[in-house]
């Protein structure tokens, strides 16, 4: 009888598991971020008991969130599908993301948020895709051989 | 390559100190600096508090050395018993060493510990030590850690007391200068902290004293000066239980900001800790228990809103409080949160119950700070842009405006700025005759600067308390909405304003009418703060929508050139100005709610490496923040003819 173990490992591209590590992966990643914020509110209320909560459910989502990617990082980075790994393949999926959100993702964001009657949501993603043109181009510049 | 013991390095004490400084003192540079004399100071204040020593005495030399003189029970300088070597010298080479370890000599040291004088030592080109006790007088010389002359007697001695004298090694600190300011706030406090001791600062030109009889009352009272109270004396009480001791002084004013400074055994937190949380956990205690009849249906009282204008002063005293981190910016000791948390509750209960109508007044202005934050909130989604109408509710500036006009020109550095205003003023183009008007003018001061270089100057403002300011300044003002100019096309040589287009959910309708109501040939002159770079320009966001909940337009410099070429206008140029503001000042005002105020704090201090890169913004020791703020002041010409 042959053990399990040794039968090759299932292919995890475009399954409905790396679907559900990507959608993991995006949540926890952003609870990471709500807890932390959740926990700074808590503390400058002045309630150290539930801050206290809140920074350790930050720091154990975040972990999960690392765990997730470890586990997609075997097919590529889960935002736009690039291959990813070493750092040359890295810089590359991070231009192309970078300059994906510069220059379409946020400015499309602005238009629709402009369009609804929010001008300073507009402002605001109009920011964040100007920041994220410099990030691109830095990545540029640090995927060129010097 | 192999791994064994004789990889494995022993460094002294002093070695590990000069080789990793950070780890023992935090930073280098000026604040590094201010650690090694607060350390020195800290050493005179414990002999003071262990009721030993009443003067302290500090003395900075043009060279960069320092001086500290106590009188209290001096150094021990006789053989220590372990290693048979002067005491003195022990605690000034010996890392974890001194007299704090062990209870005994101190019940409640703010000292580090041993690292103390120890760190000084390794970290000083120069050091030395004169130890005056039992009529003899000692003296010990190093320099970066190393002794060059043993501890030895010097001849007789008047009273008694210790010296020491370091200069900070100029090859780790460079030629760093302490921050004046915060050392002499320091040193002032240590007065408060313990009634009847003096302390001094002398430096080569100037010097000061402080006595504080009424401790931390006075320093209430000194933080306080100038400000509009809610009451006219500090509430001031003291408790104890067992070891632990707190003093508190609270008083509010009629202001915005919290005032939060509190101390453990001399030290100061400006992070707080577990003693400021459970002084403010009491406080929410009592006072909740004052506002149970006054709350409508559904309301409760935030610990926030009731701090809100709350100056206050809390110093604990306790035996081996724990810190977070050698810096001790804020105490980790959460066993005695609610120990503290009792006695403050016990203090305030008492002073509550004999004046109750403080209480009620405290309350009253909490619940009311929280209903007008409430009714702003509803105020800002009113302003909501709807494209189909143009329209902002003007209630909503007005209101804002209307209360900001009272201390308007004291509420950030900015607006009398002389080199901004006179940076408008210089590009100025128009005939000596000019007809100007200063749009969304405030109290007039950018129209004025234009006084002597043109002919009338008109000031147009919507918010009646800001026109009757502008009056005392410009030939004439009307009360009018920028969206609606009140004045035919082409009246106007020049047309003016600062710092307001991003406030308006669509800066091209205005821009579009000042193009409007100026002559062909006329020039506008606008300046508007932005960001340096689209690198700072997601935190600036941030930081401003925080401060200003109708900030609309993030404008690069870039943005503003657009929008007036989008208008018509040409000939766009710009001057640039760096303007350094005063970010605590700026924050404390009504359209910033407590807790955005802490979270512009929170973004100064966790800013991204990048946006300190491009940004220049500075936190002072004492936690007061400067931003060097970046203004464009653009010039743009309606085509002639």
């Amino acid at each position: 009888m042959t053990s399990p173990s040794r039968l090759p490992p299932p292919e995890l591209a475009e399954t409905r598991t790396q679907d559900h590590l990507k959608a993991a992966f995006s949540r926890d990643a952003a609870a990471a971020q709500l807890w932390a914020a959740f926990g700074r509110i808590a503390e400058i209320e002045g309630q150290p008991e539930a801050a206290r909560l809140f920074r350790e459910m930050a720091e154990s989502e975040a972990l999960g969130a690392q765990g997730h990617l470890d586990l997609l990082l075997r097919v590529g980075e889960p935002l736009g599908g690039f291959s990813a790994g070493p750092t040359p393949d890295n810089l590359r999926a991070a231009a192309a993301l970078q300059a994906e959100q510069a220059s379409e993702g946020l400015p499309e964001m602005a238009r629709t948020a402009r369009a609804e009657g929010f001008p300073d949501i507009a402002s605001w993603f109009e920011s964040v895709a100007a920041a994220r043109a410099v990030h691109a181009a830095r990545l540029d510049a640090a995927r060129s051989p010097r | 390559m192999s791994y064994d013991a004789q990889h494995i390095v022993v460094l002294s004490g002093i070695e590990a100190i000069r080789l990793r400084p950070t780890l023992f003192i935090g930073a280098l540079g000026a604040s590094g600096v201010s650690h090694l004399l607060t350390e020195v100071v800290q050493n005179a204040v414990d002999e003071a508090l262990a009721g030993h020593n009443g003067r302290i005495a500090v003395t900075g030399a043009a060279d960069g050395t320092w001086t500290v003189e106590d009188a209290g029970r001096g150094i021990p300088v006789d053989p220590h018993p372990a290693t048979g070597r002067p005491a003195l010298e022990v605690v000034v080479s010996t890392l974890h060493s001194g007299g704090k370890f062990w209870g005994g000599a101190y019940i409640a040291p703010g000292g580090l510990h041993g690292v103390g004088l120890a760190a000084v030592n390794a970290l000083s080109s120069a050091f030395s030590v004169e130890v005056r006790r039992h009529g003899e007088a000692h003296r010990l010389v190093c320099a970066r850690g190393q002794i060059l002359s043993p501890c030895a007697p010097v001849g007789p001695a008047e009273g008694r007391g210790t010296t020491v004298s370091f200069r900070p090694d100029p090859s780790i600190f460079g030629e760093a200068q302490v921050d004046l300011a915060a050392l002499r706030a320091r040193l002032q406090a240590q007065a408060f902290l313990t009634p009847g001791l003096s302390v001094s600062l002398t430096l080569p030109d100037q010097s000061w004293s402080w006595c504080e009889p009424e401790g931390l009352s006075g320093l209430v009272r000194s933080h306080n000066e100038g400000r509009e109270l809610v009451h006219p004396a500090p509430i001031a009480f003291s408790g104890a239980e067992g070891e632990v001791s707190v003093q508190v002084a609270l008083q509010w004013t009629q202001g915005w900001s919290e005032d939060a400074h509190s101390f453990v055994n001399g030290i100061h937190t400006p992070k707080g800790g577990a003693h400021a949380d459970g002084f403010n956990a009491a406080l929410l205690r009592v006072l909740s228990e004052a506002a149970a009849g006054l709350l409508e249906e559904g309301e409760a009282l935030s610990g926030i809103d009731l701090r809100e204008g709350l100056t206050s002063a809390l110093s604990l005293r306790m035996p081996v409080p724990a810190f977070d981190g050698q810096a001790k910016a804020a105490l980790a000791s959460r066993e005695v949160e609610p120990l503290v948390s009792r006695l403050v509750e016990a203090g305030l209960r008492a002073a509550f119950s004999a004046d109750p109508a403080l209480a009620a007044a405290v309350v009253g202005r909490a619940l009311e700070a929280g209903r007008a934050r409430a009714a702003s909130r509803r105020a800002s989604a009113r302003a909501r842009y709807r494209k189909q109408n143009l329209r902002v509710d003007h209630a909503v500036y007005r209101e804002q405006f209307g209360i900001r006009s009272k201390n308007w020109h004291q509420s950030a550095r900015w607006i009398t700025d002389q080199t901004l205003l006179g940076a408008h003023a210089a590009l100025c183009e128009a005939p000596a005759d000019a007809v100007v008007l200063d749009i969304c003018c405030g109290s007039g001061v950018v129209g004025a600067s234009f006084k002597g270089k043109v002919g009338h100057i008109t000031g147009l403002d919507l918010t009646p308390e800001m026109a009757a300011l502008a009056r005392t300044r410009l030939d004439d003002v009307v009360l009018a909405d920028v969206y609606d100019i009140p004045f035919p096309e082409g009246r106007f040589d020049l047309v003016t304003n600062r710092e307001v287009l991003h406030l308006f959910p669509h800066p091209e309708r205005p821009v579009s009418e000042v193009f409007r109501v100026l002559k062909p040939g006329g020039q506008f002159i606008v300046g508007q703060l932005v960001p340096y770079s689209a690198v700072d320009a997601p935190w600036f966001f941030r930081v401003l929508k925080k401060k200003q909940p109708l900030f609309y337009n993030n404008f690069l410099d870039r943005d503003m050139v657009r929008l007036l070429e989008a208008a018509g206008f040409v000939d766009i140029h710009y001057t640039e100005v760096l303007q350094w503001e005063d970010i605590d000042t700026w924050i404390d005002t009504w359209e910033t709610p407590p807790m955005m105020r802490h979270q512009i704090r929170d973004l100064y201090h966790h800013a991204p490496a990048e946006v300190r890169a491009v940004h220049p913004f500075e936190i002072r020791e004492d936690g007061v923040i400067w931003d060097c703020w970046r203004w464009c002041v653009f010039s743009a010409k309606k085509p002639a003819g």
